[in-house]
């Protein structure tokens, strides 16, 4: 399209630098988002393992290398679009994801599918329907159920001192965020509700609060909006509530909300702009609509974590908000 | 009529107009029974076998079908050869004919034999319609053959895992392992797998056309 | 000095005010003047006058479209015009006589508002405007506000010419007896609020037009906003989309379209406007309607050299001009010379709804987009694109740099044409029916005597009505 090549008399950027913090290209967006989930990075390597460092720079290495090979065998230019940061972005939110110690080559494998299928199939940045790290979490927990849920036994020692479990109780089970360890000790004690903070789920708590505080900066620096988060919050938190009324064994809100994927998801991953929506009531929209899935996955389904699959359906249900939300012309 | 070249008929068949890489016909089977070469390779002689018998049939018939009930009378005619082959199978291999259970009878409907009889045998002799079916009978058998083995290499990482159950061995195959079962990626056997390894497939392939 | 509140949406942008502190200059006129037969949104006017005709200042050329000089008219032919797209257009080509113009009889010219096109950016014509509320105004806003960066041509004449501003006002409030008249003008804007209130207890108006204070933000100039905001200070409901300011008894009134007013009051006709001129010397021009933009730079020495281009209106709604020969007419505001920055190269739209909460009117720019480029003509008409008023904010805003709101502009002007020619295509087919049951029906009663008219009838009834058009001209 020629109008893609105009060139303006007025410096339009200088515009845009004028009005503030608030704009940024594309890729500073993406180096931002990466930025706001290093203090996440570092607490879990250090309270829960290491080996997530590992995980994030094979999964940022293969997802650049995919982006680049698909750039090449699309013929289009390699470097303008490694720079726009997105696949690196996709590499860490999905290593982050995943257990710390999923082998290297099904990270990698996540990775591919997450560049090649989830992204480039489509058509490349901005045109994904789907978000590539969840496609990637869902086809490896589908495809290595294993060591998809095979989450680190044992904290750090010191960590686990630090955090009142010496003797590390809970490592018994076998699965160890705290909304794994609800779900597998609610099967095994059904009526009595143990679940305390003072556990090595203490460590995943503290994570979770770091996820926020990025998120929480990116919402300061304008890079997300809190509708979708906010509203993933809300929804998930009155699903919850509602059902702890209604039986006294389901999880308890804390946990719901502090467990599991629950707030890397609402600031990371439902914030994610290409492949959720664009409007402000639609993004509300999206995030309830994730919140209450996830929840009735949680409940009922029979996955550990529902998260992903809530965020892939909604995803799919996106052109239909987009077309149902009409703007209030003013 | 005028007589199509015999070698025509052959790559047309088997690459230039493959019924399920080119064409896309029969995907329900194709999606459904690629799961491990041998369900593959089964379902694959079995389409075969019927296109071969109906394609004959319907072509030695041609003179004598009138055009109102052409369409019946070929389902009824590949309908009869499924139904004597499904018979056949029950009798002989009986593992292999519960392992394809409900797809085998379902060549009934495989738009792909109806094709070939509506479109090719009813216009032409038995033995351009013979040379038809075997080229594009063995078009789809391939094509299966090849997601099969993706799907099962990739899926659990073995090859001809259930070799027994198309032999008619009383004992279990368990094929040739390429690697622990428990690092295939299970995704592959589970029908989005096959959908998704049929549009890599397509995709691979395309630059070769 | 009230606020009216601020608007929601729109940014804002830096305060470039460029040659507003020095008088304006006034471009001598040229050999000759260019007239397009455009008018408001793109339609086609027929000319009223032929090739040879004499003219003077203020005669109709076409409905709407008035001379700004005495002259013959040496053609009617294709001419560069200043349009987005760089088209031509049948144009009336003026040999200016450069003679001193008799003197005009001022007390005799009525308001007569034919020949005035709004000096806004719509170019909409004054007195359709004005007819449109005449008897029922409440209320007359005069739009003072030039919030785009890089045009003061409005400031500078306050500052310089508030008191023919005034008048023009005086005129129209007499004309229109609104019950309430208020001009919007830019808070920041201390030069020009002074001087017309300057003007104001010098003209015994102070209590007639009260000055309100917008907030500086753009666009809370464009007609839409500045009405509602209005009627948001007054304390009522803001205009529904479907209907225009008209509808509640409002005309919204460009300062520059009241100087005009002024103009015709004491000369008889509007032929000038001022033109900000954003060159290495910036500068306020008053230029004559209908001169070539080579020929006012050209007397200031601006013309562009190299990689420059020049610009028509601002760095946001303006367009680039594709040929220097089109002339400046009434909705020009400002010329930019400058050599073009290069733009980023555009990246895909990653649905990051940063133009959303940008739009002041609350459309949805992405989706827009979207829909424009997948041609959905029907979608983009079920989220408004017709409400959007190109103003830009969408595009400075994008992280991808995607210029929204050229895609919108060509959206808009696809399916403006699209309306049109189903309209005509239907307006045809019933003169098609009519004159078939016209022609059924006089076949049946043919009354002896009434031939067809002849040429000769027809040439004459011709040359009656234009002198009769030349009488009341
Ligand atoms: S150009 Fe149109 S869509 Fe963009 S901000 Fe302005 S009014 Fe909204
Ligand atoms: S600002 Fe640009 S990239 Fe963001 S949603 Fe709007 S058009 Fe798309």
């Amino acid at each position: 399209m020629s109008e893609q090549h105009t060139r303006r008399a007025v410096d339009i950027g200088l515009l845009r630098q004028s009005t503030g913090a608030t704009w940024r290209a594309t890729p500073v967006i993406m180096r931002q988002v990466i930025l706001a989930l290093l203090p996440g990075i570092v607490l879990y390597a250090y309270l829960i393992d290491a080996r997530v460092l590992l995980g994030l720079t094979i999964a940022v290495i293969a997802a650049l290398l995919f982006e680049a090979m698909v750039m090449w065998l699309r013929k289009r230019p390699v470097t303008s679009r490694l720079g726009d940061g997105s696949a690196a972005v996709t590499g860490v939110l999905l290593a982050l994801s995943v257990p710390p110690g999923l082998p290297a080559w099904q990270l990698i494998i996540g990775c591919g599918v997450a560049i090649l299928l989830a992204k480039h199939v489509f058509g490349g940045l901005g045109h994904n329907p789907f978000n590539p790290a969840m496609v990637a979490f869902a086809v490896l927990i589908v495809s290595f159920p294993v060591t998809m849920t095979d989450w680190p036994m044992t904290a750090d020692p010191v960590a686990r001192v630090a955090l009142g479990d010496p003797a590390g109780t809970w490592d018994a089970m076998t699965s160890q965020t705290p909304l794994d360890r609800y779900r597998a000790h609610a099967r095994i004690t059904t009526g009595d509700t143990v679940f305390t903070l003072s556990s090595p789920g203490t460590a995943w708590v503290v994570i979770a609060l770091a996820w926020l505080g990025g998120g929480l900066w990116l919402l300061w620096m304008r890079v997300i909006t809190w509708h979708a988060p906010v509203a993933l919050l809300v929804s998930l938190g009155t699903c919850h509530g509602l059902a702890t009324l209604i039986s006294p064994t389901a999880m308890p809100i804390g946990i719901a909300l502090l467990g599991g994927a629950t707030l890397f998801g609402a600031f990371f991953i439902v914030t994610d702009p290409v492949s959720g929506a664009a409007t402000p009531r639609g993004r509300l929209l999206f995030g309830a609509g994730v919140g209450v899935l996830t929840f009735l996955i949680r409940q009922f389904g029979s996955w550990p974590e529902g998260f992903a699959f809530a965020v892939l359906i909604m995803n799919a249900a996106v052109p239909l908000i987009d077309r149902l939300d009409r703007p209030r012309v003013r | 009529m005028t007589d199509i070249d015999t070698h025509a008929l052959i790559v047309d068949g088997l690459w230039r107009r493959n019924p399920a890489l080119v064409q896309l016909l029969g995907l329900c089977p194709l999606l459904a029974v690629s799961t491990s070469v041998v369900d593959a390779a089964a379902l694959g002689l079995a389409t075969l076998l019927t296109l071969l018998v109906a394609n004959l049939a319907v072509s030695l018939l041609r003179k004598h079908i009138s055009e109102a009930v052409r369409l019946p009378l070929q389902i009824l005619v590949i309908a009869g050869t499924v139904t004597l082959l499904e018979l056949l199978l029950a009798a002989w291999l009986p593992r292999l004919h519960e392992s394809l259970g409900i797809f085998l009878p379902l060549i009934v409907t495989n738009c792909l034999i109806l094709a070939r009889t509506e479109a090719f045998a009813r216009h032409h002799t038995p033995d351009r319609a013979t040379i038809d079916a075997l080229a594009t009978g063995a078009g789809f058998a391939l094509a299966l053959l090849a997601l099969g083995a993706v799907r099962e290499i990739v899926g659990q990482g073995t090859v001809f895992a259930g070799l027994d159950k198309l032999t008619g061995h009383t004992e279990a195959l368990p094929g040739i392992s390429l690697f622990a079962a428990e690092h295939g990626l299970v995704l592959a056997i589970l029908p989005p797998g096959a959908f998704i390894l049929l549009g890599l497939m397509l995709a691979l392939l395309k630059p070769g056309r | 000095m009230e606020t009216l509140p601020r608007i929601s949406g729109g940014m804002d942008l830096p305060r470039f005010k460029p040659g507003v502190q020095h008088p304006p200059v006034t471009i001598a006129l040229p050999a000759t003047l260019v007239f397009p037969l455009i008018g408001h949104q793109g339609r086609a006017l027929q000319a009223c006058v032929v090739a040879g005709e004499h003219v003077h200042a203020g005669q109709l050329l076409a409905p709407g479209m008035a001379a700004s000089a005495k002259g013959v008219v040496r053609a009617i032919e294709d001419h560069a015009t200043a349009h987005p797209s760089g088209m031509t257009a049948p144009s009336v080509i003026l040999d200016v006589d450069h003679t001193r113009e008799s003197a005009v009889d001022a007390s005799s010219a009525t308001l007569d508002l034919a020949g005035i096109v709004g000096h806004g950016g719509a170019g909409f014509s004054l007195s359709r405007k004005l007819s449109t509320v005449a008897d029922r105004c409440r209320c007359l806003i005069i739009n003072a506000a030039e919030c785009e960066p890089g045009i003061a041509c409005d400031e500078s004449l306050l500052c310089h010419d508030a008191g023919a501003v005034l008048e023009g006002i005086k005129a129209l409030i007499t004309y229109l007896q609104p019950e309430q008249c208020v001009l919007a003008i830019e808070s920041d804007k201390t030069h020009a609020i002074t001087s017309f209130e300057d003007a104001l207890k010098e003209g015994k108006a102070t209590g007639e037009i009260r000055v309100l204070a917008l907030h500086p933000t753009y666009p809370s100039g464009a007609e839409r906003l500045l009405v509602n905001q209005v009627l948001k200070w007054q304390g009522l409901e803001r205009l529904p989309s479907h209907q225009r300011p008209g509808d509640r008894g409002i005309a919204c009134i460009n300062v520059a379209t009241a100087h005009a007013v002024a103009q015709i009051l004491n000369t008889g006709a509007a032929t000038q406007r001022l033109v900000t001129v954003n060159a290495h010397e910036a500068c306020t021009a008053r230029v004559t309607l209908g001169t070539p933009v080579q020929h006012v730079l050209d007397v200031l020495g601006a013309l562009p050299v190299g990689a420059q281009r020049v610009r028509v209106g601002g760095p946001l709604s303006g367009f680039e001009l594709a040929d220097l020969a089109a002339p400046v007419l009434t909705t020009c505001n400002a010329l930019t010379v400058a050599t073009p920055v290069p733009e980023e190269p555009v990246l895909p739209c990653i649905r990051c709804g940063d133009c959303v909460p940008v739009c002041p009117m609350g459309l949805y720019p992405q989706q827009l987009f979207a829909l424009a480029q997948a041609q959905d003509s029907k979608g983009l008409q079920r989220k408004g694109i017709d409400r959007c008023i190109t103003c830009g904010c969408c595009d400075i805003a994008c992280p991808s740099f995607i210029n929204l709101t050229t895609h919108f502009r060509s959206a808009q002007s696809r399916l403006r044409e699209h309306a049109e020619t189903e309209r005509a295509a239907t307006h045809a087919e019933a003169l098609h029916e009519r004159h078939r049951e016209r022609v059924a029906r006089d076949e049946q009663r043919t009354i002896p005597g009434t031939e067809a008219p002849t040429r000769t009838a027809v040439s004459s009834a011709l040359s009656r009505a234009r002198a009769r058009r030349k009488r009341s001209g």
